[in-house]
């Protein structure tokens, strides 16, 4: 069949089928042309056959099976999975929340403190008995001052994959090297600020603090090089952090990273700490 | 477009209510079971595939936009699982409605309805004999009557791809039923 009878073909069928008149032009076509006339004989032999062919029997009432089968599926769906996970996540952040508020807020040394101390210089604070840092040289390499976590000294033992405690906590002092200590200047959650004196220049305010760190140190002797990574997001603020502290013979480096949420940009410091191990 | 009735009931059967749904079961079974029979010939398969259509639907349902008819969308469901069902397994025509067909026929004489029950259960064989593609435009165009553009929507294909292909089905269909066509002294 050529172009102009391909045009007419369903025409053609159609007319076979329903037994409506087919338009002038087709009608004519069909007249004058051989090969459209025998498709119209075979399409009428064919359209009655095929109306034999494609009786049915009575179809079947599925609705029993069907509605059978939705409804259980129904109850197991009742509660979408994610609404679970947020559960879950609210609950956890809830209760570390809780924890954490309840936390005793001892004094304790860090090894790494912001280059920004506060005006009020405290004494050193207690170490752990098998580590003791000496003053060091502090390098901080930020855009913006980072407010240094509180570190706490957990233990003796360096754990792998450690997850400090940190749920929407902010720390309300930090501790240099030299152990001056000073109180951050307020986030959200710190306590509310002192009202500055009048005509007083303010140091620069510090930006969003950085949830606690807490760092485990390694046995006394034991040489081996040890690092951890972890990356924390506080469900309740979106704030995203990431740590890395990695220690190499006496050499220790940390490196913190603070993405808060929204559209804040985030903060970032590290810092190189040489400290002296003492058995 | 949707019937009132359909998108009223499909958009209660979107919220949950499970009646409704029962409901738009209650109106469609019928269709999807002829459908799925004439592709399948065969009742056990097509009542499967019936049951399945709706299951399918029921969990696809959020995904269905109103702008299409629902029968076209179930449809479409159903011939997927003609086809997918085809591939599986080769099964031969069976003529299990064959005595049906004759017992409901009326009219011409024994001679002239043999003849033409004959020639109906050849056309099934050729038709299932027939690539899974090509038969179901021929179930859907030929013996439905459904509009290229639905058919279009039902096989997810363009109106200009459907049309073609419902020429080459039709060619095929011509060829085998050849010898047949001649016989029955036209």
């Amino acid at each position: 069949m050529n172009r102009v009878c391909d045009k007419f073909e369903d025409l053609i069928w159609e007319h076979a089928r329903t037994g409506d008149e087919p338009p002038e032009e087709a009608r004519r076509h069909v007249e004058s042309c051989r090969e459209c006339s025998r498709v119209l004989e075979d399409a009428k032999a064919l359209s009655g056959l095929l109306a034999e062919a494609g009786r049915v029997p009575d179809a079947p009432d599925c609705r029993a099976a069907v509605m059978a089968r939705i409804s259980g599926e129904t109850r197991r769906r009742a509660v979408p999975a994610w609404a679970y996970a947020c559960a879950v996540i609210s609950m956890a952040g809830v209760v570390a929340a809780g924890i954490v508020s309840h936390r005793p807020r001892t004094p304790v040394s860090a090894p790494f403190a912001a280059r920004n101390v506060g005006p009020e210089p405290s004494p050193a604070p207690a170490l752990a008995k098998k580590i003791v840092p000496q003053p060091q040289q502090v390098v901080v390499d930020s855009t913006r001052d980072v407010t240094q976590p509180t570190e706490k000294i957990k233990s003796t033992s360096v754990r792998r994959h450690h997850r400090p405690q940190r749920r929407g906590v902010r720390p309300t002092e930090t501790v240099a090297f030299d152990g001056t200590r000073s109180k951050p200047d307020v986030g959200p959650l710190a306590p509310g600020p002192r009202p500055p004196a009048p005509n007083t220049q303010l140091p620069t305010p510090n930006p969003r603090s950085v949830a606690a760190v807490y760092v485990t140190w390694p046995e006394a002797g034991d040489s081996g090089d040890t690092s951890y990574q972890y990356v924390e997001r506080d469900a309740q603020t979106g704030e995203r952090t990431q740590c890395s502290v990695k220690r190499s013979g006496n050499k220790v480096e940390v490196y913190i990273e603070s993405t808060p949420g929204g559209n804040t940009p985030p903060v970032k410091g590290s810092i190189q700490n040489e400290s002296t191990i003492n058995a | 477009m949707l019937a009132n009735s359909d998108r009223e009931l499909v958009s209660r059967a979107q919220a949950g209510d499970l009646r409704a749904f029962d409901e738009l079961v209650s109106v469609h079974q019928a269709r999807v079971f002829a459908l799925a029979r004439r592709i399948l010939a065969n009742d056990e398969d097509a009542a499967d595939v019936q049951q399945e259509t709706f299951v399918r639907a029921w969990r696809s349902l959020s995904r269905f936009r109103q702008e299409a008819g629902f029968a076209t969308w179930l449809h479409r469901i159903a011939v997927n699982l003609c086809l997918t069902r085809k591939r599986r397994r080769e099964t031969a025509v069976k003529d299990s409605f064959f005595a049906d067909s004759l017992s409901h026929s009326a009219g011409p004489t024994a001679v002239a309805t043999l003849e033409r029950a004959e020639l109906a259960a050849e056309m099934r064989k050729v038709m299932a004999g027939m690539p899974a593609h090509y038969r179901v435009l021929v179930v859907l165009r030929e013996i439905e009557g459904r509009p290229f553009e639905e058919v279009a929507q039902i096989l997810g294909c363009s109106e200009a791809s459907a049309r073609t292909r419902a020429c080459r089905a039709r060619n095929v269909l011509r060829e085998r039923m050849r010898p047949y066509l001649s016989d029955s002294g036209r």
